[in-house]
């Protein structure tokens, strides 16, 4: 007791270093000071203390508490929060609880007793087709929905945008297909059948409007239904107005059922109860109304083969008829002739005539035209004469003149000779004057000179006279013989005259006989003229007789023609129609016997659990229940050793202050409450703020990554009070229960006794120190290591446990990664080495090898492979599933498209298969599923029904879909019918794989698969349970972080006096942090190493609990995930014990020596 | 010049609300070789003289001289090489490693220090050959703290400072303790310094240093200190 007394005063008198160097110590010493004012309550004081001043572990409690619980509740009620939203959308959405369809459809008597039906609360016939949609790349299927227009409609569908049809043409689309497509609101969608049909027959118009973005409830995940024509599968729905179907029956009923409430969860039981009750009475109905049914089907069907028969009747008629018709016309045809053939006799004879005529003329002709010439030169002669005569005349009457002129000039003459007389006469009077004068005058005295003189002159007018007279003289001869010439030519103008007017009679007679000469010629002309207008007549009425000859048998050539073409068409038509009469007779035949087999209808009245969305989200959500439980439990499980560890430590510790209360008469209860409170706080409001952070985080962040693959809407975020309490309750109990037990172990001790320290633990000789061999190969500091490792096995095992934990998480993930990381490329890579699959659909005349043959001349094609894809069923007697059947062609080709091979599994190896005649090679998840190996048969049945047993030859390592491969020969031995290539695997050249664009307007290609594309889209897939593992992985580093951290820190408590013993030694910092991370490093190489297989086994369990159908993981592990998961633990333990290094180094020498624990 | 001199040396500690000075300028001597005993009432400051002479503490100021080196003015790295070298501790309970038997106990100490003695053989000096591997649970207090005596002496410590060493051991076991540190202090001339509130052992002291308050009281040189044979408590 004298340690103890010495400790007591020494703080009491001078609250020296030590009153906080030992918190325990010191609050109980406070608690029990004497001078102190009364308290209230000290002693709650002291627990406050407590916490404070052991505040990183109770940090440490709470934070483990509440990653514990954050993980555990957050993973745990995913699964519901899932399910919840899911529910929340089914029932706001008013969807179904049952979906009724039948082999024939249903009228509206079927209708009336579905709503008769007992527990039926309401009824929507609805109508839907698989048909098919227009995309750029060619058609995809697609199934096409009537939208329930009602105020309560059911199967509401969820909105993103847009608003209700509100008019026929226009639809909803799902915002998948808006997304694939580029489409916006407004833009329109264009459907055909994909078959023979018309669309017409299905829907009133063939493109619509898209007026609204939605999701349906009846679609939750990515399965659209599956369809007879196109690839054999939807990629989309769309929902279109009612009146837009021309169906004549309903094709499916939509049924609520009484007695489900609006926010039931159709998850329950009771749900699924009440519903089952439904389905049982709708059942009944079905038996009910199938022979009803059945007789007016039989009824309307027959009435159909009677009036087809008549057609059939009715058409062989009419082609009698033809027949008839087309005799009649030869018959015209051949009268037709023989009449252009006399018309012809008669032109004939005609022509004759003409020529005849035209003879005659041309005899006329040829008589009087040389009249003509006669005519013209008597004409020229009398011409002549005239030109004669004229001349005469002119001669004639241009002498007249002459004489009239010359007889003028006689008178004039006589005349000018009678003046000259008289003036001969006058001059010789005056002479005689001139000389009686002068001769008077002489004798009157005139000189005789003068007279001489004037005598001269009478002398020379004598002269002159005289000369006159003789002038005179000569001019009256001259006269006389004029006179004369004169008369001899006015006879001979006379004689000219005579002869003149001779000539004048004669000319004119001549004249006149020309003239009647001429009148006859022109008679004869004329004559002629008119026989020449007459026959010109006759040519052209000869003519016009031959032209219309010539019409008319044109006329009758093409007449001939025509009937030859009528002839033709009737023949071809007669034969077409025969054959097409024969194939009407044989269907009406046909069907008269199919009706004579024909079924009753059959109903089928579906659940909701019978919708593949909503069974594929249930399942979903029940794999990460199971996943949800393993690894949350895990972590659940490590958080509760480390708190209650913790917490053990902590009582232990406490040991002299329990002591102490106990001396000073506390009750147990009441101490043991100070501990209990301590660990209820921490636990309290660690889980509190697990649940918070759990349900916040997690479920949300989970959902929103699986809804890539479901088309729900993340309206709600439930709060699940159950969960949060349980986990709370199981993390609160694991950690204050085992204080509980310490607590009570230590207040039961006798204060005495438990006052004095614990004595520590004692040393003692390890396992290892007998192997004396070993042992003394250690090293100093080696053995105390070893030596230490054993002395605390609990901090032993919880380290191993807690890095074995952390090893194996973040194994798992990165396992968990590599299978599905490696699945894409494994399946695209090795197995899978086509670039792309054409779906092709040849054109009329086209063949096969033509096909192939115009898709290898693409430069980036290297190499094709001809095969027959379609779905077949695949069933046991308690299970079925479809797989797609690939037959090929030429299997020798196989290889280089498609990889057979066993998956290499522990000590077997891989082994190459080889498609055979003998049966069949199923993947390897199928196989499982039905539990067959090699040597087992299989049935596999056509959608269509027939059905064949086959022999296994096969099981090949396969991880997406499944698959069965068949040859040919197989297929045809085993279905009674050839198959015909529909798909065209190719490898390319390109990096992408993409194929020339050119291909894709190909009229044959109907689609091309890129295998890229559909590696993407596995990818995306697994991209969200990658996203699990991401957050596993964090979990994992948080968790291992704080526990590492936790075990650190008490370990360092523990060990602070021996600790501080070694510091004291002289040991440097390094020499000191060596000689616990030493420790630290065994303990977590040790971990890693127990981690590694504890996370093979959990990746094993976690594989098979989530490989889900469709897609099998890889059983192979990666060397990197063993690297990693192994670097990683230790790059988180590293990074706790530098987090360590300094608290370590600080330790305090003097106040760790000094207490007495 | 004495081997140990604490000049006007002073320590606080402000962990509380009110700095408390544990040491208020003190300032004593020893000469190599002695005995000494530092005693006086619980909290006067003589186990943080203890402390600081030991490199477990420093001291706020004043000069801690030991042999010519200053140890209040040693950083980290000198403390710690001073206590793997200079100095050897014994305490009042023992702190040996519980996981380490007597022998590895002593060899934990010697294999770090440069001139160290045998292990065995200091702790057959110590009157434990019989006892090398027992673990200290298997060990009397007496025997204990022996152990931890040679755990000291093994390090060939230029002084060895004991707090309370016999603080936790009977009357007989406490003269064992008592008269192997005598007989280090008087065979192989190792200064010996002793933390204890027992005034009775003073008389085995060559130098006996009362404390108070953290000051020196009183400094009494005892010429012909007693053998422990002959004191009586």
């Amino acid at each position: 007791m004298g340690t103890a007394s010495d400790k007591t005063s020494s703080t009491g008198a001078t609250s020296a270093p030590p009153a906080t160097s030992a918190p325990p110590a010191a609050s109980a010493t406070r608690t029990a000071k004497p001078q102190r004012p009364p308290v209230t309550h000290p002693f709650g004081r002291s627990a406050l203390r407590l916490v404070l001043n052991t505040f990183p572990r109770f940090i440490s409690i709470l934070l483990i508490t509440m990653i514990g619980v954050a993980f555990f509740s957050g993973l745990r009620v995913t699964g519901n929060y899932m399910r919840a939203n899911a529910n929340a959308y089914l029932n706001n959405s008013n969807t179904m609880d049952i979906r009724i369809v039948s082999t024939f459809g249903f009228d509206e008597d079927d209708i009336d007793a579905i709503r008769a039906t007992p527990g039926v609360l309401d009824v929507y016939p609805g109508y839907n087709a698989n048909i098919q949609a227009y995309m750029r790349t060619g058609t995809v299927g697609v199934q096409v929905l009537s939208i329930d227009s009602r105020s309560n409609a059911q199967n509401y569908p969820y909105f993103f945008s847009g608003r209700m049809p509100g008019q026929p043409g226009e639809c909803l689309a799902e915002s998948f297909y808006m997304r694939r497509s580029g489409k916006v609101l407004g833009d329109t969608v264009t459907f055909t059948t994909g078959n023979d049909s018309d669309i017409n027959d299905t829907l009133a118009r063939d493109t619509f409007t898209i007026v609204g973005i939605v999701y349906s409830p009846l679609f939750l995940a990515d399965d659209r239904g599956s369809s007879s024509v196109g690839n054999g599968s939807n990629s989309y729905f769309f929902l279109l107005p009612e009146e837009d179907f021309t169906l004549s029956v309903h094709t499916e009923i939509y049924v609520r059922v009484i007695g489900v409430q609006p926010d039931d969860s159709r998850f329950t039981s009771e749900y699924l109860q009440s519903v089952t009750e439904s389905i049982y009475y709708l059942e009944q109905t079905a038996d009910l109304r199938s022979p009803i049914r059945y007789a007016e089907i039989v009824d309307e069907i027959t009435d159909k083969l009677y009036e087809a028969q008549g057609e059939i009747d009715d058409a062989y008629a009419e082609l009698e008829d033809a027949r008839l018709t087309l005799e009649d016309a030869r018959r015209e045809l051949d009268d037709a002739w023989v009449a252009a053939a006399d018309g012809r006799r008669l032109l004939d004879e005609n022509w004759q005539l003409l020529n005849d005529a035209r003879r005659e003329l041309d005899d006329g002709w040829e008589q009087i035209l040389p009249g003509r010439e006669k005519l013209d030169d008597a004409w020229l002669l009398l011409e002549d004469s005239r030109l004669e005569l004229d001349d005469g005349w002119e001669e004639l009457l241009a002498g007249r003149p002459l004489l009239d002129e010359a007889w003028e000039m006689m008178a004039d003459g006589w005349l000018q000779l009678e003046d000259g007389r008289v003036q001969l006469e006058q001059s010789a009077l005056l002479i005689q004057l001139g000389w009686d004068a002068l001769e008077f005058a002489l004798q009157l005295g005139m000189p005789k000179w003068l007279y001489d003189f004037t005598a001269s002159q009478p002398a020379t007018l004598e002269q002159q006279y005289l000369d006159g007279l003789a002038e005179w003289q000569e001019g009256l001869d001259q006269y006389f013989e004029n006179l004369h010439e004169l008369e001899n030519r006015e006879a001979e103008y006379a004689s000219g005259l005579a002869k003149l007017e001779d000539g004048e009679r004669l000319y004119w007679e001549g004249y006149d006989e020309l003239v009647n000469a001429e009148a006859e010629y022109l008679d004869g002309i004329a004559q002629l003229e008119k026989g020449e207008r007459e026959y010109q007549d006759g040519l052209r009425k000869i003519e016009d007789g031959e032209r219309s000859y010539e019409d008319g048998i044109n006329q009758l050539v093409e007449a001939e023609q025509d009937y030859a073409e009528g002839l033709a068409e009737y023949v071809e038509k007669r034969d077409d129609a025969l054959v097409e009469l024969a194939d009407a007779q044989q269907d009406v035949d046909d069907a008269w016997e199919s009706l004579a087999k024909m079924k009753q209808p059959q109903w089928y009245v579906l659940g909701i659990r019978d919708n593949a969305g909503f069974r594929t989200f249930e399942s979903e959500a029940d794999q990460l229940d199971a996943l949800a439980l393993i690894l949350p439990a895990f972590f659940f499980l490590i958080a509760a050793l480390v708190s209650m560890t913790a917490m053990t430590r902590l009582v232990d510790a406490e040991r002299t202050t329990i002591a102490t209360f106990k001396a000073l008469g506390y009750r147990n209860l009441t101490i043991s409450m100070r501990y209990l409170l301590y660990a209820l706080v921490a636990t309290v409001i660690g889980s509190a703020a697990g649940v918070v952070l759990g349900f916040n985080i997690l479920p949300p962040m989970i959902f929103d990554a699986f809804r890539t693959l479901f088309n729900i809407p993340h309206a709600e975020r439930p709060f699940f009070f159950g969960y949060s309490l349980i986990s709370a309750a199981v993390a609160v109990f694991s950690t204050v229960l085992p204080a509980l037990l310490v607590v009570r172990s230590s207040v039961r001790e006798n204060p005495a006794q438990a006052m004095r320290p614990l004595a520590p633990k004692a040393g003692q000789r390890i396992l290892l120190e007998r192997i004396r061999f070993l042992w003394r190969n250690l090293s100093f500091l080696q053995k105390i290591t070893a030596r230490n490792l054993f002395r605390y096995k609990k901090r032993l095992l919880m380290t191993i446990f807690g890095v074995a934990g952390c090893t194996g998480l973040i194994f798992t993930a990165l396992g968990l990664h590599d299978a599905l990381g490696t699945l894409t490329q494994k399946q695209f890579g090795h197995i899978y080495k086509s670039d792309a699959t054409i779906d092709f659909r040849l054109q009329e005349g086209e063949t096969v090898d033509g096909f192939t043959a115009r898709v290898s001349t693409y430069p980036d094609v290297m190499d094709t492979m001809l095969i027959y894809q379609r779905s077949m069923r695949i069933s046991s007697p308690d299970l079925t599933k479809d797989v797609a059947l690939i037959v090929v062609f030429d299997p020798s080709s196989l290889p280089d498209f498609i990889h057979l091979m066993s998956r290499r599994s522990g000590l077997t190896a891989a082994q190459s298969y080889n498609l055979t005649d003998d049966g069949v090679i199923l993947t390897e998840q199928i196989a499982r599923q039905f539990n067959v190996s090699i040597g087992d048969t299989v049935n596999l049945r056509t959608l269509e029904g027939t059905s064949a047993t086959l022999t296994v030859t096969g099981i090949v390592e396969n991880y997406t879909m499944h698959y069965c491969y068949m040859t040919a020969a197989m297929y045809e031995q085993a279905y009674g019918e050839a198959p015909k290539a529909n798909r065209l695997f190719v490898r390319t050249y390109s990096a992408t794989g993409d194929l020339d664009p050119a291909l894709v307007e190909d009229p044959a290609v109907r689609s091309i698969m890129y295998t890229t594309k559909l590696a993407a889209d596995v990818g995306n897939r697994l991209d969200v349970l990658t996203f699990v593992v991401v957050i596993l992985i964090i979990s994992a580093g948080i968790l291992i972080f704080i526990v590492l951290f936790s075990l650190n820190t008490i370990n360092l408590e523990e060990r602070r006096r021996e600790l501080a013993s070694i510091k004291v030694l002289g040991f440097y910092d390094s020499e000191l942090a060596a000689y616990i991370y030493r420790e630290n490093i065994i303990l977590t190489v040790i971990g890693a190493a127990v981690g590694i297989g504890l996370g093979f086994l959990l990746q094993r369990y976690i594989i098979t609990t989530l490989e889900i159908d469709m897609f099998m993981f890889s059983r192979d592990l990666l060397w990197t995930s063993y690297a990693i998961s192994l670097a990683l633990t230790f790059v988180f333990a590293t990074f706790v014990n530098l987090i360590m290094y300094r608290p370590l180094t600080r330790i305090n020498m003097v106040e760790a020596l000094k207490a007495v624990e | 010049m004495a081997f140990i001199q604490m000049i006007n040396v002073v320590k606080e500690y402000n962990t509380s609300d009110v700095p408390i000075r544990a040491l208020d300028e003190i300032s004593f001597e020893i000469e190599q070789g002695e005995l000494a005993i530092v005693v006086g009432p619980s909290g006067a400051g003589k186990s943080t003289v203890l402390n600081i002479l030991g490199g477990m503490d420093t001291a706020d100021s004043g000069q801690v001289l030991v042999g010519d080196k200053d140890v209040a003015a040693f950083d980290r790295r000198a403390l710690t090489d001073y206590r793997r070298n200079d100095v050897g501790f014994v305490f009042q309970f023992y702190n040996l490693i519980p996981n380490l038997t007597a022998l590895e106990n002593v060899e934990l100490a010697a294999q770090i220090c440069d001139d160290h003695r045998d292990a065995a053989e200091t702790l057959r000096l110590v009157g434990l050959g019989d006892r090398l591997d027992n673990f200290p649970s298997q060990l009397s207090g007496g025997e204990q703290q022996r152990v931890a005596i040679a755990r000291a002496l093994a390090k060939n410590p230029l002084m060895l400072l004991c707090d309370e060493p016999t603080g936790a051991l009977d009357f007989n076991t406490g003269r064992v303790v008592l008269a192997l540190l005598q007989q280090a202090s008087r065979e192989q001339n190792i200064t010996v310094v002793i933390v204890t509130h027992n005034l009775a052992l003073t008389a085995m002291a060559n130098r006996v240093i009362q404390v108070g308050n953290g000051q020196v009281q009183a400094v009494k040189i005892n010429s012909e200190p007693a053998s422990i044979e002959t004191i009586d408590w």
